[in-house]
């Protein structure tokens, strides 16, 4: 199911008579004759395709003509047919056809193909042709396509491309008549292959989670695998999954957490490739597991008589009393402001929630530490008070001081130095 | 022979002091070594930490940056130190069985120093062995995860006080450390070292830390103290 590449291509051909000569003709003078023969019967018009647009369509198609695929899966072919869906495809022509051209529109069916040296259906070819009225101007041309006539059989089970031809056939400048053909072709991927299911490996029960492991070995090769993990209390089949909770994951397990502990769950994973096709869920792919009550270390710590209570608090509301302290709602208007709104600041916070609480218990519990943090806080309520008031004036003011700072630092130390 | 070798040694001495290094102040040291805190010092009975993650200790690596400002028979600094380790146990069932769930201990140990390397023998007479004395404060910052990656909270069934599996705990520390001057070995390569980089010595170290990483017994709290052993790299400059 890997992607076929690119569907916009832009072809000119020739017509058969042309071809059948250059092939047939072996002497140099001939082959002479035979590129004054080709040059002279070229098309005089080229095609070219912008985007697409239509109703419902998947952002998987790709709209624009510098998408590198153009995909249907099987919930889009499924959707498209139900819903009837077209796709507007919109070209353009550079140059003027000659007197008397012809146009039209084919599709092939899927890993199929047609000939585009005329418009109309030949004798051997399985191909839906469209036939159009002839465009005026040749510029940013609409054509709609059902896309039930590009995916064919939602069930086939096929990863086939589907090709649009947009053909025109004009008289041939040559003198011995004939015809020239341009066409378009737009090539769109109808993957209907589901990916094969998964075997599962193992599941390991832990506290209000499982974490289930599965091998995806039947498909050698494929990339960009994914896999989606359902989980329900009540009986899971490949019907009902739909009902069930899931998660997708490209790794090869996953943890489902948030569980209840002593029931039990039943668990089961599909593969789901790049094209977003995805597996059949069969037993082998489903299993079941119950999750347990399981101690952590800081449980078994605490059960065993461990003091530790852990957790934060603060030195400014230890200096200050109370969280509602003015200064505090100063500082804390401060650290919003200013400092959680930059990479440095952030991590000033960070690093000052962790490295604060054991200090800040110290304070709270001796007035003569909290009366002596409250004078160390003092400037630094102040500064942050007059920020909230004037922050471009004071910040830039604390800018140039510290790198006044830092001049005069620079320069006591090269001077010691010399 | 005796005679060749003294010459020889002398030429090495004589090599090690002769030419005019830049200016140092500062140290930078990168050490590596095991780190088991005494958690289970805490009971009479029973071993929770050693129950969740076995016998052996955690691998602790840290960065330490000191700033030389006195350098007189010997070499004074102030440093600070960072630090990370962490160890990974299985949870228990309720029936006492090792689970699939993974429990985990992590620490940030922070310390601020004052340093004395004796390095008046390596400055003025080439000798390459630096001993040295830390002693600081420090500050752990810890945190256990559960089975799903979380915090734990853990509610007394007694009180209904819920703790967090998470804090700092302030403490001290004393190191002794003896380095090896790596200059010694290869003068030649050190001097460009010190020319092209600034890098005035090189040494391999080796140290014994004894810390008390408990709040200085202000509060209960966790034992973080170990009696550890780091080795690792240094850089004057």
């Amino acid at each position: 199911m890997k992607g076929f590449k690119v569907a916009q291509t832009l072809l000119e051909s020739h017509d058969g008579r042309s071809w059948g000569l250059d092939m047939s003709l072996k002497s140099l003078g001939f082959c002479v004759l035979v590129l004054f023969w080709s040059f002279s019967a070229s098309a005089t018009v080229t095609l070219k395709y912008s985007r697409m647009d239509g109703n419902g369509l998947s952002d998987r198609i790709g709209k624009l003509s510098t998408d590198t695929e153009h995909v249907i899966n099987i919930d889009d072919c499924i959707k498209y047919k139900k819903n009837n869906t077209y796709v507007n495809i919109y070209w353009s022509a550079t140059g003027t056809p000659a007197a008397g051209w012809d146009y039209g529109v084919k599709i092939s069916q899927p890993g199929g193909s047609c000939s585009t040296d005329k418009t109309t259906k030949g004798d051997t070819e399985d191909c839906k042709v469209l036939q159009q009225a002839h465009p005026e101007p040749l510029s940013d041309v609409k054509v709609t396509i059902q896309l039930s006539d590009i995916t064919g059989d939602c069930n086939a089970g096929t990863d086939e491309k589907t090709t649009v031809y947009i053909i025109i056939v004009e008289p041939s400048s040559g003198t011995s008549g004939g015809t020239v053909s341009s066409h378009l072709a737009i090539e769109f991927r109808v993957d209907l292959k589901r990916p094969n299911p998964v075997k599962i490996d193992e599941v390991k029960e832990g506290d209000s989670n499982l974490k289930v492991s599965w091998a995806d070995t039947d498909n050698p090769g494929e990339k960009d695998m994914s896999y989606r993990v359902y989980w329900t209390t009540s009986t899971l089949t490949d019907a009902n999954k739909g009902n069930a909770e899931s998660d997708t994951t490209t790794s090869t397990s996953y943890q489902i957490s948030g569980l209840e502990n002593d029931r039990m769950y039943f668990v089961g994973v599909t593969a789901i490739d790049a094209n977003d096709n995805e597996s059949t869920l069969p037993d082998a792919a489903i299993t079941s597991g119950m999750p347990i009550k399981v101690s952590d270390f800081f449980e078994q710590y605490k059960n065993a008589g461990g003091a530790e209570t852990g957790g934060f608090c603060f030195i400014a509301t230890a200096a200050y009393g109370s969280p509602m302290a003015s200064e505090v709602e100063t500082l804390r208007a401060f650290r919003d402001r200013f400092l959680l709104t930059n990479p440095l600041g952030r991590a000033f916070v960070r690093l000052y929630y962790a490295a604060s609480p054991p200090l800040a218990e110290v304070i709270a519990r001796h007035d003569v530490l909290r009366g002596m943090t409250r004078v160390a806080l003092w400037p630094v309520v102040r500064i942050a008070s007059l920020a909230m008031v004037a922050p471009v004036g004071i910040l830039a003011s604390l800018w140039l001081l510290a790198l006044a700072l830092a001049f005069v630092l620079a320069g006591r130390r090269r001077g010691g130095k010399a | 022979m005796n005679r060749a070798f003294f010459l020889a040694f002398a030429a090495l001495l004589w090599a090690q002091t002769a030419w005019a290094e830049s200016e140092r102040d500062m140290m930078l040291e990168l050490k590596f070594g095991p780190y088991r805190p005494n958690v289970d010092s805490e009971f009479k009975s029973g071993s929770p930490y050693e129950k969740a993650f076995g016998s052996g200790s955690m691998f602790m690596s840290k960065l330490e940056f000191d700033y030389e400002f006195f350098k007189r028979h010997g070499t004074l600094a102030v440093g600070g130190t960072f630090g990370y380790a962490h160890d990974t146990g299985h949870g228990v069932t309720k029936e006492g069985k090792e689970a699939s769930d993974e429990t985990a201990f992590h620490v940030i140990p922070l310390t601020l120093d004052l340093i004395y390397r004796w390095d008046y023998l390596a400055q003025a007479h080439g000798v390459p062995l630096v001993p040295n004395v830390k002693a600081g404060f420090d500050y752990y910052i810890w945190w256990i995860t559960n089975g799903v990656g979380h915090v734990p909270q853990y509610k007394d069934p007694n009180t209904g006080k819920v703790s967090k599996g998470r804090g700092g705990t302030f403490g001290g520390h004393v190191t002794l450390g003896l380095s090896f001057l790596l200059d010694w070995l290869a003068p030649d390569m050190a001097q460009t070292f010190d020319t092209d980089v600034g890098v005035n010595n090189t040494f391999i170290f080796a140290e014994y830390t004894f810390s008390w990483i408990n709040d200085f017994g202000v509060r209960k709290r966790m034992d973080l103290g170990s009696r550890t052993f780091l080795a690792g790299i240094a850089f004057e400059f």
